[in-house]
């Protein structure tokens, strides 16, 4: 203990920032700066734009559009009557709910029939065969009559007031095309794994989305709960193939000119993986569309086009920079550590984790003042410490684990996340398009 | 000429020799086989002999008369005649079906008329004389002499669509599918065995077989509807129905709307995950239509679901059969008797469990009922067996055209009326109850001779946690209270 105390103050300043120049360039500023600096603009704008929203709010309330809330999903037949409970309690009534069978081999078509027939679903359509996420959203829009389209994951289920808040950005300002809800984990207290999810959702998508959405950046309405225009999706023709099939359309919105913004006051339920194993397949399949999309379908963004647009770039630039580069430079910045400060490896794994715990509560502490329910949050910080090595450790090497597969691989073609079929046709249209593009470029 | 045999049951001597005397003044067709002073004697004699007629008195020194009639076999047609000087067993005797009841002391002319119903009665069973059972014979000797099954055989202008040979042209067309049933009968009899050759659906309103099947919109039940089947192009994740994808005149070239790319191969470029269908009454979209049958001489459009599904037979006659053919075994069909669907327990029964059924899911009040004619029976006596069907049938006509659609009344056996009461309260059930029994008053005094019937009446509110039994139950338990009482 005392060797410990002795060597840094010998080390000072310098040392420090020597050994912890990877934190104090990179995860500082991007992290703890920001959240911070969101903090004060948050509170700026709740000062004096609570006009704005309680104007807004009557406008959605007298103009009643009616939403369509489209449910695509395999073998979800347990998970209906949960969401159309929680549908039921809504503050906002003015909807309706298709639900969309992809194929599903369990009884979901029976329970889903049965729901239609008791008039609890508007709509329920069964695909006798599997055609993947995206060809089941779609089925859904075509077939939708509202102005807005609420997608949602049919495992989750809402707060009472999530249509409400949802919409509400929408008629705040006519330029907003997608409008992205919080996302809160539905069983926090089930084991280690579960808690740590919900302090990441918390920490990366309830902020880290306030953060991206304020900056004019957001780059993900999520699939679990997502409200677009109607029009804007009809422009589009609806989903392309995933995986990753919401940030994907999220991008294409973005380059069509719409604006797309986090509403963190409209939450959502959803369950999550319940052991770490489960959790690594998860975490795989949403890295891999990193590569897909950003990186290939998706990389006329860094070239300077006509299409090129500051925000879009930056959006998926600071993704790219951050998730990915950043991935592959700390195990240079790990070697550094390593080879040059071997003696003193014992004394650099405390400070570093002391270091990166108080970090975390710097970002928990903003999490806290920025939720309603920050009481109920309070008991989670005694699993910071344990965060540093679950963000730290395992989920940087699941990230790294499936860039190399994707990027050499084309694994996410593999994946039987979509059926065969569709796969190998998507995988036969990205070749054809590189080729033209080749050919042109 | 077919002795006729009687035994008497009897512990008083004297009585006994008056008995005998009687039987052998009245009849020269009765056949005195034995006098039982005891239960066991009676049920000795019994075995040993085939009885017709059985003059039985209640109280013996080892049994009662009722005990004696549990233990002994008694055949469907075995006359009982009982003999006591108790009223109140009047009630239970029916119970267990006797032919006729003699109050002691009874008159010589009294007891002569008893017997010529009970060899009546015999006579009937023997010519077995209803409709069905001269049908069922006719059909049983085409099919012995001509050698050939019973088939049913496909026919236009048949209400079934099948026709059975002989048996069906002797049925109206109202009641032509009244040949499965006696067909069903026969076979349950052991007059025939039967083969499976078809299912048939009718009309649940009207028997009818001519039915017209198509789609109907769950929402509307408009008929008018549109089907497309959906595509799915595999590689932009389009999906929409067929004329999405085709142009104006031709349907065969489709062409994405999403992506502009030609779809070339099912199965490799796209395919066809499901249909849709839409109302073009009510714009309404949807996956599973109801299909409904339209009946084709009543109307009634039912969802198929609900038509009677019948099982279409063909037949070869039994050995038994055989014997029934050239008469010497005599059909008597179970079921055909009129008063079996006047006086059903079951049915009632049933009727009770449905409507606790439909009031477990709603809210509202129903009510069962009883009404007991305890001195009916007096009646009955003085009108004899054919006397007492024409009466049931006719209070039963008569209150039927009293109720509403919705409720329902049948004797529960030859005394009482069960009545069930759909969504009413209880004041108004009881006053219906009592205008009901009423008018059945006034019907017997008009007609039979001034005849004042006595009438007691029980009412009970549905509870919806109870069993259709205990109803019945409480209602008839509440009777044998009064009787206690009084």
């Amino acid at each position: 203990m005392v060797d410990f105390v002795t060597y840094w103050t010998q080390e000072g300043f310098v040392g420090f920032f020597r050994v912890f120049w990877f934190y104090i360039l990179f995860e500082f500023p991007r992290f703890i700066m920001m959240d911070y600096a969101l903090l004060i603009v948050y509170w700026v704008k709740s000062r004096f734009g609570e006009k704005d929203y309680q104007t807004a709010r009557e406008e959605f309330l007298s103009a009643k559009p009616l939403l369509s809330i489209i449910v695509p999903g395999k073998n979800e037949g347990k998970n209906y009557y949960r969401l159309i409970e929680s549908l039921d309690i809504q503050t906002y009534k003015n909807f309706e709910v298709i639900v969309v069978d992809d194929g599903s081999d369990d009884d979901s078509s029976t329970i889903g029939k049965s729901l239609e027939r008791q008039g609890k679903i508007d709509l329920f359509i069964s695909h006798k065969e599997r055609g993947g996420k995206a060809s089941a959203a779609n089925t859904a829009l075509r077939y939708a009559r509202g102005e807005f389209i609420i997608h949602i994951d049919a495992d989750s289920s809402l707060k009472n007031d999530a249509l409400e808040e949802v919409m509400i950005p929408f008629y705040m300002d006519s330029k907003i095309g997608a409008v992205g809800g919080n996302l809160e984990v539905r069983n926090p207290d089930q084991n280690l794994c579960t808690t740590f999810q919900k302090i990441e959702y918390n920490i990366f998508i309830m902020v880290g989305r306030m953060v991206t959405s304020s900056l004019g950046i957001l780059r993900i309405i999520s699939g679990a709960f997502g409200a677009f225009r109607r029009d804007a999706l009809d422009q589009l023709y609806g989903w392309d193939i995933g995986p990753g099939l919401d940030g994907d359309i999220t991008l294409k919105l973005r380059k069509m000119g719409y604006k797309v913004q986090f509403e963190p006051k409209a939450t959502i339920y959803t369950s999550v993986p319940d052991n770490f194993l489960k959790l690594a397949k998860q975490r795989l399949r949403w890295s891999r569309s990193l590569i897909r999309f950003r990186l290939r379908k998706h990389n006329n963004l860094f070239m300077p086009f006509s299409t090129f647009n500051l925000g879009n770039f930056i959006s998926v630039a600071e993704n790219i920079l951050f998730n990915f580069i950043l991935n592959f430079f700390w195990y240079l910045y790990m070697i550094d550590i390593v080879v040059n400060f071997t003696q003193e490896i014992l004394y650099i794994l405390i400070a570093g984790v002391l270091l990166y715990s108080f970090s975390k509560l710097l970002q928990y502490i903003v999490v806290l003042i920025l939720s309603k329910d920050w009481k109920q949050k309070l008991k989670y910080i005694i699993y910071l410490p344990g965060m540093v090595f679950y963000t730290g450790y395992y989920i940087r090497f699941v990230r790294t684990a499936a860039y190399i597969k994707e990027i050499f691989f084309k694994s996410s073609f593999d994946d039987d996340w979509n059926p065969m079929k569709t796969s190998i046709q998507g995988k036969k249209l990205e070749e054809n398009i590189e080729k033209v593009f080749n050919r042109a470029g | 000429m077919k002795k006729i045999n009687c035994l008497i049951v009897e512990d008083d001597s004297a009585f006994q020799k008056v008995a005998s005397l009687m039987i052998q003044k009245a009849d020269r067709r009765l056949n005195l086989v034995g006098v039982a002073s005891t239960g066991k004697e009676a049920r000795d004699m019994f075995n040993r002999y085939e009885i017709d007629i059985i003059f039985l008195d209640l109280h013996m020194p080892d049994m009662t008369g009722f005990e004696l009639l549990d233990e002994i076999e008694l055949q469907e047609d075995t006359q009982i005649i009982l003999m006591t000087g108790d009223e109140d067993a009047a009630i239970k005797a029916f119970e267990y079906g006797i032919t006729d009841y003699l109050l002691k002391p009874f008159s010589g002319i009294r007891f002569r008329k008893s017997i010529t119903r009970a060899i009546e009665s015999i006579q009937k069973e023997n010519q077995s004389g209803s409709p069905e059972n001269i049908l069922l014979k006719k059909t049983l000797q085409l099919s012995h002499t001509r050698n050939k099954e019973i088939k049913p055989i496909s026919s236009r202008s048949s209400k079934l669509g099948y026709t059975y040979p002989l048996l069906s042209i002797n049925l109206d067309y109202e009641n032509e599918h009244i040949a499965l049933d006696v067909l069903e009968s026969a076979e349950k009899e052991g007059l025939l065995t039967g083969e499976f050759v078809d299912y048939i659906y009718s009309c649940n309103n009207c028997y009818n077989s001519l039915l017209h099947f198509r789609e109907s919109c769950p929402k509307c039940q408009s008929t008018y509807l549109e089907i497309e089947e959906l595509v799915h192009h595999f590689s932009c994740a389009y999906v929409g129905p067929v004329s999405d994808f085709t142009k104006e005149d031709s349907n065969e070239i489709k062409e994405c709307p999403k992506c502009k790319r030609i779809l070339k191969h099912i199965g490799v470029d796209y395919d066809k995950p499901s249909v849709m269908y839409s109302c073009k009454k009510c714009d309404h979209e949807f996956q599973d239509p109801h299909i409904k049958a339209k009946c084709n001489d009543c109307g009634a459009d039912t969802r198929v679901e609900r038509l009677v599904k019948r099982q279409l037979k063909k037949y070869k006659l039994t050995k038994l059969g055989k014997d029934a053919a050239v008469g010497k075994y005599s059909i008597n069909l179970k079921g055909f008797d009129e008063l079996n669907d006047i006086i059903n327990k079951d049915y009632f029964l049933r009727l009770l469990k449905n409507e606790i059924g439909r009031k477990k899911v709603a809210n509202f009040d129903s009510t069962v009922a009883a009404l007991q004619f305890s001195n009916i029976i007096d009646l009955y006596q003085g009108i004899g067996e054919e006397g007492q069907k024409e009466l049931i049938i006719e209070l039963f006509e008569h209150v039927n055209q009293e109720l509403q659609s919705s409720d329902a009344v049948i004797f529960g056996d030859r005394i009482t009326m069960l009545f069930l009461f759909t969504e009413q309260q209880e004041e108004v059930s009881k006053k219906m109850l009592d205008s009901i029994s009423e008018r059945i008053n006034e019907l017997v005094k008009d007609n039979f001779d001034s005849f004042e019937l006595t009438t007691e009446d029980a009412l009970m509110l549905i509870e919806e946690q109870k069993t259709p039994l205990f109803h019945l139950k409480e209602l008839m338990n509440s009777f044998e209270q009064v009787q206690q009482d009084g």
